[in-house]
């Protein structure tokens, strides 16, 4: 199976972070789509099949607290493998995010942290091939 | 975990000193570098084609000293970690399957002198740097503090095993 | 003594620019770094159990390099995006330095940040809450707290 993942923040940086992150990890991806804020992420997700998302908190329009009641709210949406990579250090909220379902991974992260919890969530073993070409950035020294 | 480093097997022992590395596709060899202070030691290794390779990495960059790292690129991490990944090519190790592991970066205070230069975590960040621009996580680290370290890696098993304070670990 | 509040921003600051930004910071800039010219600065507003801005500063040619650690690449990208970069950095330091000031338990919003590359964008703060300065490469970032509002509410 691949995975049809959707990275929202509204760090375009960021989000470039987390989708290299996602192709180092050896994680099959399929269509990989990016949103600014929690509505735009709704539009995607209205439009296209998602299996994965990754998901700041702090964000314009619509925050990711909001985004994630919207997609539970829903018939359609409600099983969305959800991974919050937020700043957010407060418990309250970080234990809302946990009882609706989702993972959470702190910013700042290693790449070594954010890429345990995807392998966790996806539940792919690590060992795969890593997808250098996809991974995007500069080219390699090695 | 304590591991009984005496009953996992090798025939031979190829030390890494001080700026130097050691690479090997012989299953009987042990990989070790000793008294790892703000030093790394940086460990990888291809399960498919064992071949495994130890680097004992002195300072994070070869700017201060571009004619030393020409004659031993060995000694800084941003000329010594590209050239261990390149000569493990050689032996037939592929990128994508290489697991590092990295041990050392210590804060080394003698006698009350504050570490000023913060050597140890300096490495460790261009490091770090340097993997994720090249696209390589770290699969275990046992890094700062301020212990001295040897790492060690047997390229039969690629099994890495850190001793400090007289405790060993696997990595 | 440094004070606890200072403390917890430097850690912020610092930690943020470790991990995120790949940049060891340097906690006893010299000379030339701290001689830099302020080239950013990033505000991000907060509100909560107190509110207020932290403000971000990066002095000397650091945007580009910051930008392309973030996203690996080999060349500094666009501006645009350089300055997107360093308003992230800006977003995760206040974000974690909140919490560590108050409390785990209480919640915060925090506005997306705003980014301009001249100095005096915005009035200078008549009482700054903490500040932390670190040397990064030949340049330096200083981080600056402004608690406008529930101040005493900040254990110390
Ligand atoms: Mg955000």
């Amino acid at each position: 199976m691949v995975f049809n993942t959707l990275v929202v923040d509204d760090s375009a940086v960021m989000r470039k972070m987390i989708i290299r992150t996602l192709h180092l990890s050896g994680v099959p991806l399929g269509e990989v789509y990016e949103a600014g804020n929690g509505q735009e992420a709704l539009d995607v997700m209205a439009d296209h099949w998602v299996d994965l998302a990754l998901v700041d908190i702090n964000m314009p329009v619509m925050n990711g607290e909001e985004f994630i009641q919207r997609v539970r709210a829903d018939d359609e949406t409600r099983d969305l493998a959800i991974i919050v990579v937020s700043t957010e250090s407060s418990e309250t909220r970080i234990n809302q995010i946990r009882a609706a379902g989702a993972d959470f991974v702190h910013k700042p992260f290693t790449p070594e942290q954010l890429r345990d919890t995807v392998l966790r969530v996806t539940g792919v073993s690590d060992g795969e091939p890593h997808d250098m070409e996809a991974a995007g950035g500069g080219g390699f020294d090695f | 975990m304590t591991v009984d480093v005496l009953k996992r097997g090798y025939t031979e022992k190829q030390v890494a000193g001080i700026a130097e590395m050691v690479l090997s596709n012989r299953p009987d060899d042990l990989l070790i570098t000793y008294a790892l202070g703000s030093c790394l030691g940086l460990c990888i290794y291809d399960p498919v084609a064992k071949v495994g390779g130890l680097i004992h990495l002195m300072l994070p960059s070869s700017q201060i000293d571009p004619g030393r790292a020409a004659t031993n690129p060995e000694r800084f991490v941003d000329t010594g970690v590209p050239l261990l990944f390149r000569e493990a090519y050689k032996l037939g190790a592929r990128k994508e399957r290489i697991i590092a592991k990295v041990a050392g970066g210590a804060s080394m205070v003698e006698a009350g002198r504050a570490d000023s230069f913060q050597t140890g975590k300096r490495n460790y960040v261009t490091l770090k740097k340097l993997l994720w621009k090249n696209g390589v996580f770290l699969k275990g680290e046992d890094v700062g503090g301020n212990v001295s370290r040897t790492i060690s890696l047997y390229v039969a098993s690629g099994e890495v095993v850190v001793k400090s304070n007289g405790e060993s670990k696997l990595l | 003594m440094e004070n606890p509040t200072t403390w917890k921003l430097r850690e912020a600051a610092a930690s943020t620019f470790e991990q995120l930004g790949f940049f060891f910071p340097d906690e006893e800039p010299y000379d030339e770094q701290l001689e830099a010219p302020v080239a950013a600065v990033a505000r991000v507003r907060f509100r909560g159990p107190i509110g207020g801005v932290l403000e971000l500063r990066l002095a000397g040619d650091l945007l580009g390099p910051l930008a392309q650690n973030m996203l690996a690449a080999d060349v500094p990208p666009d501006h645009a995006t350089c300055l997107d970069a360093f308003g992230e950095m800006a977003n995760v330091i206040c974000g974690n330095v909140l919490p560590a000031l108050v409390g785990s338990q209480a919640v915060f919003d925090l506005e997306p940040p705003e980014v301009s590359t001249d100095p005096q964008a915005w009035p200078r703060f008549e009482e700054i809450t903490a500040y932390a300065v670190f040397g990064i490469e030949e340049g330096r970032a200083e981080a600056v707290l402004h608690i406008a509002e529930g101040a005493e509410v900040v254990a110390s």
